[in-house]
């Protein structure tokens, strides 16, 4: 019985697979499925990396702010470009080039700070490094305008579901918000100043408004740990 | 990795881990999605993977685990055991077996527990050793020759 039951279980076996779908897959989305595999894992270990130094920097680091406290930690990670586009992929190439905890920290550190005394997110007051002006400088249309007093700070978990294009072109990305960090706002979360992201990437975005807008954000991809503190600081 | 490298590797072993995933899930859709996320992972690490010529070995490594977690919290899997049971015991002819016989232990085989199912396709389907399951899924030797002991068990007691 036993070398029939082997038998059969090879035949069987052999006339069961052959009943497995065949369908082609695109080898070229899968080889972008790897790329973004990749990133999105280093993005997380990135912001791992970056609650750490939160974490362990503790206030004296995280609670800074003005102008040269902030040119001094956020320079090293947006020498160029957007600070949006200082966040998955760079964070990504940070962690591979060896960078300090110190600087990851920044990047997955809220975006911009709220000058209003009365800010109701205290996630952000006096706690998060002010964006310094040379990096909205070149953000365009879309740059974090975290200078502006009074302004309301927002941090969000959600999950690009959409991408939105205005009379000029600029690209907006739709978040359907899962949890609110700071003061619910409305869902699904328009942004604007979001590059790198693709639809089904979960996010953690941290975003200024304008006039009720969502104008500027600094996002790092979802991960447990960071939650956990922006949970924390969020209050 | 290059596109080219990684359409050669998925011309050479997408197939059998479809193939590995049904026979394990019993899930079309599911089978596709496990084989894909399974390809893309092993891909992406292809840098870590100091012999690419073991590629296929970590592919049903994780089609495998991934499966069985795939199987065990699949839903349908009642409805499967169910279908098994109601087939009865009408047994196997040993001295002529039908297509009919063969599906009928394919049905036998996918009332098993997900992870003895799993042992019992890879000793069976991919033939390999007791050892190299155990590698493959991650547990222990032991653990691999007293699962495939009792899913014999059951399918004897099954198809007689």
């Amino acid at each position: 019985m036993n070398d029939h039951l082997d038998q059969l279980l090879r035949d069987s076996l052999r006339a069961e697979a052959a009943n497995a779908p065949h369908t082609h897959v695109d080898v070229d989305a899968l080889a972008a499925r790897g790329a973004a595999h990749r990133h999105a894992k280093l993005a997380r270990v990135a912001g791992s990396v970056a609650c750490l130094g939160v974490v362990f920097a503790g206030a004296s680091l995280a609670m800074r702010s003005g102008p040269d406290a902030a040119d001094q930690i956020v320079a090293p990670a947006a020498t160029s470009g957007t600070y949006a586009e200082a966040t998955v992929e760079r964070a990504a190439e940070s962690v591979v080039a060896g960078a300090q905890p110190d600087d990851l920290a920044v990047m997955a550190a809220p975006a911009g700070p709220s000058n209003s005394a009365d800010n109701p997110n205290p996630m952000f007051d006096a706690a998060t490094p002010a964006v310094p002006p040379a990096v909205s400088e070149h953000t365009g249309p879309a740059a974090c305008s975290t200078s502006i007093p009074g302004e309301q700070v927002f941090a969000f978990d959600g999950t690009v579901v959409a991408f939105e294009y205005d009379d000029h072109g600029t690209r907006r990305v739709v978040f359907d918000v899962h949890e609110w960090f700071t003061a619910p706002a409305d869902n699904p979360a328009v942004v604007g100043g979001v590059d790198g992201v693709q639809l089904g990437d979960r996010m953690l975005v941290t975003a200024d408004s304008t006039d009720g807008k969502l104008a500027c954000a600094a996002v790092v991809a979802y991960d447990p740990m960071t939650v956990e503190v922006w949970r924390t600081l969020g209050g | 990795m290059s596109a080219a490298g990684v359409e050669a590797l998925y011309r050479e072993h997408y197939n059998q881990a479809v193939r590995l995933a049904w026979l394990i899930t019993g899930d079309h859709d599911a089978a596709h999605d496990i084989a894909t996320d399974a390809f893309v992972s092993v891909t992406s690490h292809l840098l870590r993977i100091r012999d690419a010529d073991k590629f296929w070995a970590y592919l049903r490594r994780a089609v495998s685990r991934r499966a069985i977690d795939v199987g065990r919290s699949n839903s349908r899997r009642a409805t499967r055991e169910q279908r098994v049971w109601h087939t009865g015991n009408r047994g196997v002819d040993t001295a002529d077996t039908t297509a009919a016989d063969l599906a009928h232990v394919a049905a036998a085989v996918r009332g098993l527990p997900p992870k003895q199912r799993a042992i019992v396709i890879l000793r069976y389907w991919a033939d390999l050793s007791e050892r190299d399951i155990a590698r493959t899924l991650g547990i222990p030797a032991g653990t691999v020759k007293s699962g495939l002991s009792r899913a014999l068990d059951h399918l004897r007691e099954e198809l007689q």
